[in-house]
């Protein structure tokens, strides 16, 4: 440490909030930034991760107790960073710190982001500016506001077409220690934050139509160039979509604006709780979507009749050919059901679903699809499974292969939602069910 | 006239930080015996002179070494001086920029007794005289105030002053193009204007910013191979490449050529730089809108008798955790430590003044003590400490207090009063007090509680 700089910079302005540049930061901060997909926005995280680096110094060295978790700030969620010019979700205590990086002591206007004012999600009880002076290679610490103040002033200065408030210089308090006592004495509902938005699921199907076109075409551009203000915000509070966003950056697949269609549907459509299957709780609505549960096999031998349909049995017969080939090996309580689809070409889809642990909270589903009975196998048909974050299989029933469905087995976890698509090979429209497993 | 005395009157400051000169005896005699006849004759320029000192003193076999590196070091304090004084013309009025504010950082102390016979020291005089290139045109007063320019500390000095050099290229990387639009729009600039700006500034920060951070380690790859330190210009400008792909990315009918982008990106610099239309202040008056609120007079006399019980577990805290800040870095600083318990007790239990205490600890100045001590910050820790523990025992009765920003604020003003009245003029004054006065005893609160802090402590 250059302690003549030091002292120069202590004399001058009298405070510790000047935080000498450490080289190891420096290091880190390139590498994050330099991990980010969008090239151009890589020097915005860079300075953010030094401004992140200078505060938790400050804090760390004027008063140790306090608590500091960076765990969640947007500087270590990429997906955040690509969008938002400020480094939120900085915790101190019980405190939501936002951090505004700056380049030049000298601006009298401090440009803050409409993201970190006007959505619940990103706001913060303190704002603070953290100046990063590079050629001096010192960080300041230097001034903050609280939520309240910003908020009852923010009308009275400009809001930019790029979505960024104006806010003087001269609002901020520049004692920096009035801020530690906030921290450290202050009781967290001194300053109300507001509340998140409930039912962000109906906005979201409002303006499905619109993003699925919109969203695709973004890549690395800002989105207030591409998006209102009111579809920003959907998109952005919505983390599988800022997520197939960012994943946009780098994915080049043709597929993946498929599967935006498919996260849509997973993020909107009604799901098929697959655990009252198992439970044979099942309710009224899903015997309005035609799903017609089957017995356990032991339960099915009295009824064999080979010249009727027997889905029961058909069912077993599959399952049997199936465990000759594979290990799959399906509990006796597992559930099991099938729907039928006839726009024009017959298909029968049937699902068995099991439990795997209840501890580790994981479940299983299996999918056979194929014609009716009777009829000729639907060669064309296709299936999709999609999750939220990709398109997992898509597979297609081809005369080559030598059989008359396609069948695929798949696990997954408490959180994750399983879409299903049906392709009928005559053109008509696709079929989709979500599947879910509730713990 | 050519003024000689430069080179034997040397400029500096003393261990506080202000102006002094000195004249060298031996640096006198040396240079007048060498060089007094061929200046009556009026037949020696600088350059010679100085030519020659060099040449004494970078050879190390002559006797001469010595006394021509007085010189020549006196020469060059004489040079920086000037340099200050000039900048103190520029900037004073606008600013309050002062050359007291420059010598201590430029120039080198002088210490009481000078007998320093081979001056080996890492300061701005040092370098500039080590630097210097014989070779080259320049003569060594062009050559110090290229080297005072680049120097750091000045930089900083006339950052905190306000006088800010920001370059052009800085000002388009930080300008977002919602408030060049606003700009440009408050300017009266029509709207193809503002969507061609706009298109620049954007095509700018797409090439420029993106290869920043790569170019600045290209660049400083380079220096360190040339065995020059890093650059200490961040913002460098554009290269030819880097506009020829701004101008790809404009897309419009007519290509430019980079020299016309360079010139429209400086016209958005030198629009941005000069825009001076107000923000509406006048809207703002902070204080007016709330009158200050005050603090329950009863409640005060119960907070005041809570703090006289506490204050000593705290205070011991605030010290301990100093201590620890030292001791539990990756090399544990023993020494600042035992400096700051010493620097305390001299301080608040025997009265020193920071001058004496400077002495004491064999550290170089007052702000070294001051930088040790942190007297503000230690006051301020104590109190927001006090009020995190009353927070507890008084629970109900401020809760209140603790829920509003501005009470909460008042509250802690009130109590660092309580402890250490007029803190900042005990400062001043202990910075003011002659050198060796003692025993000024310091009465407040928080001057005892930290002396029975420290007497415990010794046991």
């Amino acid at each position: 440490m250059n302690t003549n700089l030091n002292n120069l910079l202590t004399d001058f302005t009298n405070s510790s909030a000047i935080i000498e540049l450490q080289p190891q930061w420096l290091e880190r901060a390139l590498t994050i930034g330099d991990n980010l997909h969008n090239q151009s926005r890589q020097f915005n995280l860079y300075l953010q991760a030094l401004a992140l680096f200078s505060f938790e110094y400050w804090i760390h060295s004027r008063e140790p107790n306090l608590a500091i978790n960076l765990a969640n700030s947007s500087v270590f969620k990429p997906e955040l960073a690509n969008i938002i010019d400020a480094i939120c979700n900085v915790q101190v205590e019980d405190f939501k710190i936002c951090l505004i990086p700056t380049v030049d002591l000298s601006d009298s206007e401090i440009t803050i982001p409409r993201y970190v004012v006007d959505i619940p999600e990103f706001v913060a009880h303190f704002y603070v500016i953290v100046e990063i002076n590079e050629e001096l290679e010192f960080g300041f610490i230097r001034g903050f506001i609280d939520y309240d103040r910003l908020v009852a002033n923010k009308k009275k200065f400009p809001l930019d077409i790029d979505w960024n408030y104006a806010i003087p210089s001269s609002l901020f308090e520049s004692k920096m220690e009035k801020l530690l006592v906030n921290l450290q004495c202050l009781e967290p509902n001194g300053i109300t934050l507001p509340n998140t938005d409930r039912e962000p699921e109906n906005k979201l199907s409002d303006s499905q139509t619109t993003l699925q076109k919109i969203l695709p075409e973004i890549k690395n551009q800002p989105l207030w160039k591409q998006l209102t203000w009111e579809q920003a915000v959907i998109t952005v509070t919505n983390p599988d979509l800022r997520n197939w966003l960012y994943q946009s950056l780098t994915n080049n697949n043709p597929n993946f604006n498929l599967h935006l269609g498919d996260l849509f549907k997973i993020l909107t459509q009604q799901t098929i709780n697959l655990r009252e299957w198992i439970q044979n709780q099942i309710d009224e609505l899903e015997q309005e979507l035609t799903w017609q549960m089957l017995p356990a096999p032991a339960m099915l031998s009295k009824f064999r009749d080979i010249n009727t349909d027997n889905p029961a049995a058909s069912l077993n017969d599959i399952l049997a050919q199936i465990s000759q080939v594979t290990d799959i090996n399906i509990p006796s309580n597992a559930g099991r059901a099938y729907q039928e689809f006839a726009d024009i070409t017959p298909l029968r889809l049937y699902a068995v679903t099991w439990l795997i642990s209840e501890t580790e909270k994981t479940w299983s589903l299996l999918l056979i699809l194929g014609g009716t009975p009777n009829s000729i196998p639907p060669y064309g048909v296709k299936l999709r499974i999609s999750d939220r974050h990709t398109i997992l299989q898509e597979q297609e029933l081809t005369s080559d292969l030598g059989v008359a469905y396609l069948c695929t087995k798949l696990e997954a976890t408490a959180e994750e939602k399983l879409l299903v698509t049906i392709i009928p090979p005559d053109g008509s429209t696709e079929i989709s069910r979500l599947f879910e497993f509730i713990f | 006239m050519v003024n000689h005395a430069n080179y034997w009157i040397l400029r500096g400051v003393n261990s506080f930080g202000q102006y002094q000169s000195q004249e060298i005896p031996e640096a006198e005699a040396f240079f007048l015996e060498y060089f007094e006849g061929q200046i009556q004759r009026d037949r020696i320029e600088h350059r010679e002179i100085q030519y020659t000192l060099f040449g004494w003193y970078r050879n190390e076999e002559t006797e001469a070494q010595l006394n021509a590196g007085f010189c020549l070091r006196c020469f060059v304090s004489n040079c920086i001086y000037q340099f200050c004084l000039s900048t103190e013309q520029k900037y004073r009025e606008t600013y309050g920029l002062s050359r007291n504010d420059l010598f201590p950082v430029l120039l080198d102390i002088i210490p009481q007794n000078y007998v320093a016979r081979s001056r080996v020291g890492d300061s701005l005089i040092s370098d500039i005289i080590n630097t210097f290139d014989l070779s080259k045109d320049s003569s060594l007063s062009t050559w110090t105030s290229i080297k005072v320019k680049g120097n750091r500390e000045y930089k900083i000095v006339l950052k905190f002053y306000g006088i800010v050099e920001v370059t052009d290229w800085l000002i388009l990387v930080k300008t977002t193009p919602g408030k060049l639009e606003r700009k440009l729009r408050q300017q009266g600039y029509s709207e193809s204007e503002i969507q061609e700006y706009g298109n620049l500034l954007e095509a700018f920060h797409q090439v420029y910013r993106t290869k920043l951070l790569a170019i600045r380690r290209e660049i400083n790859t380079q220096r360190k191979a040339e065995g020059k330190g890093k650059s200490h210009k961040p913002y460098p400008p554009p290269t030819n490449d880097q506009l020829k792909q701004i101008s790809k990315i404009l897309n419009i009918s007519r290509q430019l050529e980079p020299q016309e982008v360079l010139n429209k990106l400086k016209n958005i610099a030198h629009i941005l730089r000069n825009n001076t239309i107000p923000e509406p202040i006048n809207e703002l008056s902070e204080n007016t809108e709330n009158p200050t609120p005050n603090l329950d007079r009863e409640l005060e006399i119960v907070i005041y008798n809570q703090i006289e019980d506490i204050l000593f577990t705290v205070t011991n805290q605030v010290i301990e955790a100093k201590i620890n800040y030292f001791m539990n870095k990756k090399t544990p600083k023993i020494q600042k430590a035992n400096n700051l318990i010493l620097g305390l007790n001299l301080f608040y239990c025997q009265g020193y003044s920071m001058g004496e205490i400077a002495n004491q600890l064999e550290l170089s100045g007052q702000s070294q003590v001051s930088r040790l001590l942190k007297l503000k910050e230690l006051r301020e820790d104590v109190s927001r400490n006090t009020i995190s523990i009353l927070k507890d025992s008084l629970k109900a009765q401020v809760t209140k207090l603790l829920t509003e920003p501005e009470k909460l604020a008042i509250l802690d003003n009130k109590i660092q009063e309580f402890i250490e009245p007029e803190i900042q003029e005990v400062i001043q004054e202990a910075e003011a007090e002659v050198f060796d006065s003692k025993n000024k005893t310091r009465k407040s609160l928080l001057a005892r509680t930290v002396c029975q802090c420290l007497k415990q402590r010794g046991k």
